[in-house]
């Protein structure tokens, strides 16, 4: 997966999460719909946002291995 | 709603992380620092991730979904007062998990803590017997009737006494480094958890620290009733250092032992709720 | 129209859906199940199975075991079965519906597991399907006696409050049950080890858990 990807797919993940909370204070959706986008959304947050920076950009340094 | 989340697994992290201080401190040693286990986690997710060739691609990684996915709904059962019965469901479907987990592998040591974890699905039966017990009293299975029924009538850690210990010896049975956490023991590497590295590995320790807050959050809500919010946290904090007593001066048991142990408590605590229903009508 | 009895055990029914007389329904506990069961069919639908590891005894080698098309095809098959057996028993309002996907279940597993043609897998799988069939007895027996002492087999009625089902009948139900999901007798296996586990012979272990967690709720409501 590209670096980009992961990113996208991670900040929209917490976008829903955070719309639905926002959506259901506001009263426009009911409560336990905002709860199971969450309940969906919130793992996708976390692995893809970890998965964006674990992963490689393709410039780095060659580690030092030894002499 | 995103933020609860955030912060339980913060907490959940932090718990961890004093549980590791307090069992050094009690066996002589200095122990990590109590944030050890966020670094832990921060750690991981910054780490190199692929699929190893041997796994069952799919499955290998929609553990990791599912284990985060059930502990923050879980979660939302706790706090919306939800039924009881559900919340048990989630923590048997957690047994799926540490299973699939083992399992999609295709590691023989991911597999031996599958199967450990399978065989130690007796942990699951005080569970059971405590949902009982407590239905004898409060004649519902919705956490908002259970917290109700304790206002008016006093906590149920009294009434309930055993089921409360039933519901102690569950939470043990799922605490790191206990006398039952036969799934992760070393000679098997770290059991299921293996050849979960990486990014994968840090999604189960959000998923890890989640059921921690949310099985103390649980005992407090069910067998002392509803607190204001830093004395919930503080008490669930004190559960989880007596918790850590515990797990520091026991050895871990051997597989089958642990089933005896847990079967016995499990025998006991049916005979406990044979009395109350003869008693009780 | 339909009102389940027992809103304080899984919480009010979300959706019903109606075959004739027989009237599943969907509350926030058969719904999570219900869920649940869908997640792993579609895993074990797009999942790879597993090459599993073996490492030599006594020595440093180890090499993957290697699956067949033929053989990955047949488990596949069974474990799909399972799964839709499974989503069945999740939802129904019917007692004998229940006992009937739950009997299917039993079917599928030792299915699952006869497939893989390993003398000692083949030997366990022998073994729980002994079990399997004993436990159909106290299976549809528990629903026959339900149906023999109060006239009816749909939960609808059986969860009011004025009908009382005898104990024996459940504790057959949930015999019958542990026996077809046959998770307690299956870990006391280790020859299960030797076939490849997932992603379909953690089917097993999901259909019988769940079929645990279903009837659990059907005798305390009952």
């Amino acid at each position: 997966m590209k670096k980009q990807t992961a990113l996208i797919t991670g900040v929209a993940a917490g976008g829903i999460s955070v719309a639905a909370w926002a959506l259901a204070t506001g009263g426009y959706i009911p409560h336990w719909t905002a709860e199971l986008l969450t309940i969906v959304a919130f793992p996708a947050f976390v692995i893809f946002v970890a998965l964006w920076w674990s992963a490689k950009s393709g410039d780095e340094d060659i580690p030092f291995i030894g002499y | 709603m995103i933020l609860y989340l955030l912060f339980a697994t913060f907490i959940g992290l932090l718990y961890h992380g004093i549980h590791r201080k307090a069992i050094a401190r009690v066996q002589g040693r200095p122990g990590p620092p109590i944030w050890q286990e966020i670094l832990h986690t921060l750690k991981f997710s910054f780490k190199e991730t692929w699929i190893p060739k041997t796994a069952s691609q799919s499955l290998f990684i929609a553990v990791v979904f599912v284990a985060i996915g059930i502990w923050s709904a879980a979660l939302y059962v706790l706090l919306s007062g939800g039924s009881l019965l559900l919340l048990f469901g989630i923590y048997l479907l957690h047994k799926i998990v540490e299973h699939g987990m083992g399992l999609s592998s295709g590691s023989p040591y991911g597999k031996f803590g599958a199967i450990r974890s399978v065989i130690s699905a007796a942990s699951e039966l005080p569970l059971l017997v405590t949902i009982v017990a407590v239905y004898f009293f409060t004649h519902s299975l919705s956490i908002a009737d259970i917290v109700a029924y304790q206002e008016v009538h006093g906590p149920l850690l009294i009434v309930a006494f055993p089921a409360a210990v039933a519901m102690y010896l569950v939470i043990l049975s799922k605490m790191h480094y206990g006398p039952f956490s036969i799934i992760e023991a070393k000679e098997i590497v770290s059991g299921n958890m293996t050849e979960h590295f990486g990014v994968w590995r840090a999604g189960l320790q959000v998923g890890f620290a989640l059921k921690t807050y949310v099985l103390l959050y649980a005992f407090v809500l069910l067998f002392i009733g509803q607190l204001p919010f830093v004395l919930m946290l503080l008490v669930m904090l004190l559960i989880l250092i007596s918790l850590s007593f515990v797990c520091a001066v026991t050895p871990m048991l051997s597989p089958y032992d642990t089933v005896t142990v847990q079967s016995l408590v499990t025998g006991a605590l049916v005979i406990y709720i044979i009395i109350l229903g003869v008693i009780m009508g | 129209m339909f009102n389940l009895p027992t809103g304080n055990i899984g919480g009010q029914e979300l959706f019903v859906l109606e075959f004739g007389d027989i009237v599943n329904y969907f509350s926030p506990y058969t719904a999570a199940l219900f869920v649940f069961a869908l997640i792993f069919t579609v895993l074990a639908i797009v999942s790879r199975p597993e090459r599993q590891v073996d490492i030599a005894f006594g020595g440093d080698a180890y090499g993957a075991k290697e699956v067949s098309i033929d053989l990955m095809r047949f488990q596949r098959f069974m474990a799909i079965a399972c799964g839709l057996a499974t989503l069945g028993a999740m939802v129904s309002g019917d007692v004998f519906n229940f006992t009937l996907f739950a009997s299917l279940v039993g079917i599928t597993n030792i299915g699952i597991v006869a497939a893989y043609r390993n003398r000692h897998v083949l030997n366990a799988a022998f073994q729980y399907g002994i079990v399997a069939m004993l436990a159909t007895v106290p299976l549809f027996g528990g629903a026959a006696i339900i149906l023999a002492s109060t006239g009816t087999l749909s939960m609808w009625e059986l969860f009011a409050d004025g009908v009382a089902v005898p104990i024996i009948a459940k504790a057959f139900l949930v015999l019958g049950v542990m026996g077809e999901g046959m998770a307690p007798f299956y870990v006391a296996k280790a020859e299960i080890t030797r076939a490849q586990g997932a992603p379909f012979i953690l089917m097993v272990h999901v259909s019988s858990l769940l079929l645990f967690l279903r009837v659990i709720e059907i005798v305390i409501s009952m």
